[in-house]
């Protein structure tokens, strides 16, 4: 194997369902706290009543940003907390050495649904206003990112579905170990709309009461909205000038079922090739890996398959499991890096975030299921997120100082 | 650090290209009055983008994908070259402004005219970007990593610079780079709104030609090209080389745009690339008629000329279009002209001639500031 | 006047642009698996044709009974005349 830079986690920075700040989220997960509610973003007669991961408070307000979509603030202010997590200055890189990789799905997309609605119902040609569609593209939100922090180097948004955040992690660090970058502001962002909730339940894939991973009664998923932003350089960068590193990013794994449009491969071949990647490139064995914070969105596709791939991938010891989609949902593009982050703060604070929702584990499923709030000795965590398409993505953290790998 | 030479081996190539000269339908009554012009597929291409014995409907993008990456694949076997596997070994990369947006509109519309309970379900499946993506996974068995890059017009050119990386990297044997656009009647609307397009329906003329009036900007377009790409080295003789790809985004919203700093910009990429202006048969220019943008790339086309005397320059969105991964046109163009050391009739040059081309410098720039230089070498 | 099942064959068609004359389809051709390969995605399109179409709404609570439901043509017609009678 070739000597590759280390790629480190220098920052954080999310917004979800369970909060404003990383504390806040911690804090939320710490005393189990759900975040899932009745929706209240706008009117639906069908899916009005379903519990979705919706962030309170005014995101406008908070991002700084003159105008843009919803999802453009949330990750204008993910990627904010995370510029200031990281102690970043303007004098910390190059402008053209700064690049910025976001997973995205939906963008303004509330732009088109407006416009249409005006179109179609209203007929009122004479209303309509191509300002009105400015910012309904997703590449919107990076392009923000990069102008409020001048990061004039590498850019682009990956919409790889809900592993998008995964993939994006995964293109920050071909960024640095290519040398292309050396900071690299990588995440995920979404919010909810008439489409996706819609889509979703048009689909039955969403849970009246709530997602409940790996549960023997699961009803389906809980659409949920937010970003996640992460730092990453590389190792050497960070020691440099002299930043904190929160967490090693030592290795991933992406790759594509190609079995069906929106349902995985049974067997969770494509999930456990994804995580043997990450392994393989971190030079660690599956029984290195202490916790995994599972996709685990509670339809009755997913969970099964996901489990099937990390009984198969690590068999007699296999890690303790949790999904945290009870406390935000499902944050589709943002997926990925928000829940890479709540696996970072699991190694940061010692202790394993809980699987809520679970009533009775689904027979079929064999996972060690962690259910309360456990502190635990944590070295080593894997995040991994499936999505439309057959994409799978898998990011493996070590905590840093432990990582050794097997010879 | 200096980064890593982006490079890589063009296997073979493939495009669906629209019809060559623009194309008039009545523009959507509750939005304008008249016509609108775009450059479409013409309907033999579209008929024979349709997959046969294929009963269920397929998404205007996903035809587009998969009949650029077969006759890629095509080519392969007319070179006599191993096309690349199904399994693992073989990624794919997509760059693509706004995938199935028809679908995704069919189904907002849908919702809108006949409420929440009538959703159509299998529209919401292929609304996702990254479905043109998994539909070439399926269609062609390739397992490796799939990536949707959907970032304007440095689409493209991310799926380019990625599959590249990772094909150096040995992730895969080969990587499958596909730059599409499916031109969608709601995209049309969004461009007129937004002042883009232009109700001049005569084919855009860059730079020469009849000149369109000031405000008139450009025409809408649509397309595909499919690039099988391998590792630097490893095909004893691959159609041509990638020997370069740099796109980079402005850090302001609606920049000025100036030549000198898009001199500046050329000149570092070339500098990096180890590339004499010189030494390029060709530079391409990404040029689409609007008359704003024109002024810029005349202005730097007049500088490049000045750098290397004999460098001839083209365009070639006079046959496409613009749409933001048509450079994934200009770059199957180019590498057709480096494959067979002679002119594909769509370039139109400008200025200088072309001789023996063995490499293509190609340089595009949009309204909102993103810009890129690709270099293809023989 | 056109029969329940040719009615559903033409909204089918259209509903999932499929590639094929609606009168070519058989009342009894299985629309999964080895006849039509339509998919369970395809399944809830269908649903939702028939609930904007023909007023008749497919719950999770038929779940039980999707496969005898959505066999066929003729299987879609005797839902929709079931559930168009309970409602009247």
């Amino acid at each position: 194997m070739t000597a590759r830079p280390r790629v480190v986690v220098t920052g954080m920075g999310m917004v979800s369902a369970a909060g404003w700040t990383l504390d806040e989220t911690w804090e939320a997960i710490a005393q189990g706290r759900e975040g899932l509610r009745a929706l209240s973003l706008f009117e639906s007669q069908r899916c009005g009543k379903l519990p979705v991961g919706e962030v309170t408070g005014d995101p406008a307000r908070r991002s700084g940003l003159a105008s843009g979509s919803r999802s453009d603030h949330f990750a204008v202010w993910a990627a904010r907390q995370a510029y200031a997590d990281a102690g970043l200055d303007p004098g910390c890189f190059a402008a053209d050495r700064g690049a910025v990789v976001l997973g995205a799905l939906t963008g303004g997309m509330v732009f088109t649904e407006e416009f249409l609605t005006r179109l179609h119902l209203d007929q009122l040609a004479d209303r309509v206003d191509g300002k009105d569609l400015a910012d309904r593209a997703c590449c919107n939100s990076a392009d923000r990112i990069a102008e409020l922090f001048g990061l004039g180097g590498f850019r682009t948004t990956v919409s790889n579905a809900c592993a998008s955040g995964g993939a994006a992690l995964g293109l920050g660090c071909d960024l640095i170990e290519a040398g292309e970058a050396d900071v690299v502001m990588a995440g995920g962002v979404d919010s909810l709309n008439r489409v996706v909730l819609n889509g979703f339940n048009s689909l039955m894939l969403v849970s009246p009461d709530g997602c409940r991973p790996f549960d023997a009664e699961r009803k389906g998923m809980s659409v949920g909205e937010g970003a996640g932003v992460l730092i990453l350089e590389s190792e050497d960068h960070a020691r440099g000038r002299g930043a904190r590193v929160s967490a090693w990013l030592a290795g991933r794994g992406n790759t594509c079922d190609a079995h069906h449009v929106s349902a995985p491969q049974p067997e969770g071949k494509g999930l456990r090739e994804a995580m043997r990647l990450a392994l393989e490139g971190a030079g660690l064995l599956p029984g290195a890996v202490d916790y995994i914070n599972a996709h685990g969105t509670g339809t009755a596709d997913n969970d099964p398959v996901e489990a099937r791939a990390i009984c198969s991938l690590f068999g007699d010891r296999p890690p303790a499991v949790s999904s945290t989609k009870r406390f935000f949902g499902h944050t589709l593009a943002a997926a990925g890096a928000i829940e890479a982050i709540i696996t970072v703060l699991a190694l940061e604070h010692q202790a394993i975030p809980p699987n809520l929702g679970l009533r009775t584990m689904d027979p079929k499923v064999s996972l060690s299921l962690v259910t309360e709030y456990r502190v635990a000795k944590l070295d080593v965590a894997m995040s991994t997120s499936l999505g439309f398409g057959g994409n799978n993505s898998a990011v493996l953290f070590c905590r840093p100082g432990t990582w050794q790998a097997t010879p | 650090m200096k980064p890593v030479a982006c490079t890589a081996d063009i296997v073979a190539a493939g495009a669906v290209r629209p019809g060559p000269t623009p194309v008039t339908r009545p523009a959507p009554a509750a939005v304008a009055q008249g016509d609108w012009a775009a450059y479409r597929l013409e309907t033999a291409t579209e008929q024979a983008l349709a997959i046969p014995g294929r009963i269920k409907r397929m998404g205007r993008g996903q035809e587009l994908a998969i009949g650029a990456v077969q006759r890629a694949l095509d080519g392969c076997t007319a070179q006599g070259i191993e096309p690349p596997v199904r399994g693992a070994s073989t990624a794919v990369s997509v760059g693509t402004a706004w995938a199935e947006e028809g679908d995704e509109i069919t189904f907002l519309e849908n919702l809108i005219k006949f409420g929440e309970k009538a959703a159509k379900p299998a529209f919401f499946v292929n609304s996702v970007k990254n479905a043109l993506a998994s539909q070439l996974a399926l269609t062609f068995g390739f397992q490796g990593e799939n990536q949707t890059f959907a970032h304007d017009a440095l689409s493209f050119e991310s799926a380019l610079w990625q599959g590249a990386h990772l094909l150096r990297a040995g992730r895969a044997r080969h990587a499958v780079v596909c730059g599409v656009e499916a031109l969608v009647a709601f995209q049309e609307i969004h461009g007129h709104l937004l002042g883009w397009y232009g109700t001049d329906s005569s084919p855009l003329a860059p730079l020469v030609g009849t000149k369109r009036a000031a405000g008139q900007g450009t025409l809408p377009g649509e397309g595909a090209a499919a690039f099988v790409l391998a590792a630097p080295g490893t095909v004893a003789s691959p159609l041509a080389r990638l020997s370069f790809v740099r796109a980079r985004g402005p850090l302001r919203r609606e920049p000025s745009l100036a030549a000198g700093q898009e001199l500046a910009f050329i000149d570092r990429a070339l500098d990096d690339a180890g590339t004499r202006l010189a030494d390029a048969g060709l530079v391409l220019l990404g040029a689409n008629g609007d008359p704003g943008l024109d002024a810029i790339y005349a202005e730097v086309a007049r500088g490049l000329t000045a750098r290397a005397p004999g460098v001839a320059v083209g365009v070639y969105r006079h046959r496409t279009g613009d749409f933001a991964t048509a450079s994934a046109l200009g770059f199957e163009s180019a590498v057709r002209a480096v494959a067979h050391r002679t002119l594909p009739g769509e370039v139109r040059i400008l200025t200088g001639a072309a001789g023996a081309i063995e490499r293509v410098v190609l340089y595009h720039l949009s309204s909102a500031g993103y810009h890129s230089v690709m270099i293809v070498s023989a | 006047m056109a029969t329940l099942e040719q009615q559903i064959k033409e909204r089918l068609v259209e509903s999932l642009g499929l590639k094929i004359a609606p009168e070519a389809i058989g009342d009894n051709t299985p629309l999964f698996g080895e006849g039509l390969g339509l998919d369970s995605v395809d399944l809830l399109e269908i649903a939702a044709m028939l609930t904007a179409h023909f007023g008749v709404e497919i719950t999770s609570a038929d779940s039980g009974r999707y496969k005898e439901i959505f066999a066929s043509i003729h299987s879609l017609a005797d839902f929709v005349r079931e559930r168009q009678a309970a409602n009247a």
